[in-house]
């Protein structure tokens, strides 16, 4: 997928225009051929340039008094990047929430992208629904009251974030913030347990077909097949960590 | 320390010098970053200034429009409303009042 089909792609998921979209990413496309640079270098992450493209409240302030986008870190500000699983991410963006980080975006080659006030970092907390676009607006609406924000959709997940300040006052903020993590990939015992255990169920799978059928050739293009599209699935971070 | 602080009094003002650079007419995004490069600001990567851009068109400072071009994609042109000139004017002030203050103080500090 190139730079701008992701871009494209996490518009939509944040509910921009076809016709919106069509014009930016035009428009886009001619500056990067015009500069010569590489979209990814010019523009940032998709995940995080789509989000500051689409946000327009909170933030730091310019002259004209324009609120900047929650998405832009300031110059007291810093960002992380870290890849995980779907087992494990609400745990660990809540154990990075606790330290000052909040989650910005997420896009297949950078994970999840978050950042850190250094001014004056405050505590997040985050919580993850599942649900299909069609139900996003209800699942956003139902969790509002509770002070729950959209901090991103991807796929048919759902990420809220909330400031403990909401709930804990003045203790949500903190008063030093710790080191960044030195790791940048967070995958649990669950989710390799898991991988053992499609890989087999899908060779089980294959064995029976192969007993039964004793047709070789196409149960072996479809075992390949089911792997490779598990893994694509499961395993999007892995590929950047060689 | 200085490349720092350079960065953060560009964040302050990048989106009135992007109001300014649209005082002689229409332009659109890479023009706009060459004309700040040209002017001694540093070259302002796309990811800053198209938020900006974004911004000023949802505050109504700047009105955008895409044409499509005869070749290759086509262009989003932005061009200041009456309230950008308007802004424009107000918050220029503002900052050579600003720039003043400061100046004043700095001369005062300096070794004689």
């Amino acid at each position: 997928m190139s730079y701008f089909d992701d871009l494209a792609r996490h518009l939509r998921e944040r509910g921009v225009s076809a016709a919106e979209i069509e014009g930016t990413v035009a428009d886009l496309t001619a500056y990067a051929e015009e500069s010569g640079t590489d979209p990814d270098e010019e523009f940032g992450p998709a995940a995080d340039f789509a989000a500051r493209l689409t946000a327009g409240r909170g933030g730091a302030t310019g002259a004209t008094g324009v609120p900047g986008e929650p998405g832009e870190p300031g110059p007291d500000a810093e960002t992380w990047r870290f890849h995980t699983d779907a087992f494990h991410e609400v745990v660990l963006l809540n154990r990075f929430g606790d330290q000052g980080w909040e989650l910005e975006g997420f896009d297949m080659k950078s994970g999840f992208t978050l950042s850190r006030d250094l001014a004056r970092p405050q505590r997040w907390e985050y919580h993850r629904e599942m649900a299909p676009g069609f139900r996003r607006k209800a699942v956003a609406e139902r969790l509002a009251p509770e002070g729950w924000e959209l901090a991103l959709a991807w796929t048919v997940w759902m990420y809220f974030k909330r400031p403990r300040s909401a709930s804990l006052g003045p203790a949500g903020e903190l008063d030093a913030a710790p080191e960044a993590p030195g790791r940048r990939f967070f995958y649990s015992r669950r989710f390799y347990a898991f991988i053992v255990v499609y890989v087999l169920a899908i060779a089980a799978l294959i064995a029976g077909w192969i007993v039964i059928a004793d047709d070789d050739g196409t149960a072996i293009g479809f075992l390949v097949g089911a792997v490779l599209g598990g893994l694509a699935l499961v395993l999007p971070g892995l590929r950047r960590r060689r | 320390m200085a490349t720092d602080r350079r960065a953060s009094w560009l964040k302050g003002v990048l989106d009135l010098l992007v109001l300014a650079t649209l005082t002689e007419g229409e332009n659109y995004g890479y023009e706009i970053a060459k004309t700040l490069a040209a002017s001694g600001l540093g070259q302002i990567k796309g990811g800053t200034l198209y938020p900006v851009l974004n911004r000023l068109e949802e505050a109504g400072l700047v009105a955008a429009e895409f044409r499509v071009a005869e070749r290759g994609p086509g262009r989003r042109y932005y061009r200041l409303t009456a309230e950008g000139h308007a802004t424009l004017a107000e918050q220029s002030r503002l900052w050579r009042s600003f720039d003043e203050s400061v100046r004043s103080v700095l001369d005062r500090g300096e070794p004689a």
